[in-house]
């Protein structure tokens, strides 16, 4: 496999394993985290909204019934 | 050119037109990512002195580099905002902060765990590292100054004065190993114009690696500037057009 002689070679990294994979293995972190976290908060943020226009919706035809059996009293 | 940067400071249009190229941007991040640290971890030959363990470089110095200019954009941002008052300008700043600590947080770490076996030590206090952690604080206090405000516009301001005060840093984080005797290396100086002092072998994943995190790099600016935008501008026509798109979905 390309410079290495065998797989498990190339997992020991000449002895230096520790250090070469966790330091790959932070900088995939770095990469996921800045990736992960954007897209959640898109995420969120649509439900969010979604969410208040509901009820923002609800409150307006709660609003109307209300108004409508006044009306209905009344005369 | 006025016209493209007028153009670049309205969020509407930074948003299509950064959705339209997405795709685009991803597919060439992601074909340069793959191929660059594959090659720079698997194939690439073992260094004569340092054995494997060298291989961290392929992902320490695009890091650290990723890190500086991303403290210079978030300068340049803080500027724009400040003098011509550019909400553009100001949203990107504030995307800058916690992408550019990330990067930095990278950077040290990847140096740290590099120096244990070649140093013999994961700290110094020597210049290269000391001026690169105070830009992590530097990252982590504009951000921090920013929450700090219950106004927003003042939250702004503050933490792109902040930003320019501490662009001081950057310069001095890229000249500190000629500027004093540090025990960090000095730069390479590998440019696509000097090339001499490695075989291609070495090298060439290393330009693969480096323009696939600024690929990387733009699309994580992009990614939180978005969401920025579809928050400041919830109020609009256009984003309210988005949200009834987004409907159909959930």
């Amino acid at each position: 496999m390309g410079s290495f002689a065998s797989f498990a070679d190339f997992i020991s990294m000449g002895g230096y394993a520790v250090y070469v994979w966790s330091a790959y293995a932070f900088f995939a972190l770095v990469l996921l985290v800045n990736i992960w976290q954007p897209l959640m908060a898109r995420k969120k943020y649509f439900r969010q909204q979604l969410k208040r226009e509901q009820v923002q919706a609800e409150r307006a035809r709660a609003q109307q019934e209300h108004e409508e059996m006044r009306n209905g009293n009344a005369t | 050119m006025w016209k493209w940067l007028y153009k670049l400071g309205s969020p509407k249009w930074f948003y299509t037109m950064t959705g339209q190229y997405m795709p685009w941007l991803v597919g060439l991040t992601v074909i340069l990512l793959g191929v660059g640290l594959v090659w720079g971890l698997a194939f690439t030959p073992p260094d004569y002195q340092m054995g494997e363990n060298y291989r961290i470089a392929y992902i320490h110095v695009p890091s650290a580099s990723i890190a500086m200019g991303c403290y210079y954009m978030m300068a340049c941002m803080a500027a724009a905002f400040l003098i011509w008052r550019i909400k553009m300008a100001d949203m990107v700043a504030k995307a800058c902060a916690p992408v550019g600590m990330t990067f930095t947080a990278a950077a040290l770490f990847t140096g740290s765990v590099w120096g244990i076996p070649t140093w013999g030590t994961w700290w110094i206090w020597d210049a290269r590292l000391t001026s690169t952690l105070i830009m992590l604080f530097l990252f982590i206090g504009v951000m921090a100054l920013r929450s700090a405000y219950d106004s927003a516009q003042s939250g702004a301001k503050a933490s792109a004065v902040l930003t320019l005060v501490g662009v001081v840093n950057v310069p001095i984080i890229k000249y500190s190993v000629e500027w004093w005797n540090t025990l960090h290396q000095g730069a390479s100086n590998l440019s696509l114009s000097n090339t001499a002092a490695n075989p291609p072998e070495v090298w060439v994943p290393a330009f693969f690696v480096g323009f696939g995190l600024l690929g990387f790099f733009l699309i994580a600016i992009i990614l939180r500037t978005r969401n920025e935008i579809l928050i400041r501008e919830r109020r609009t026509d256009w984003v309210s057009d988005i949200l009834g798109d987004a409907r159909g979905e959930n």
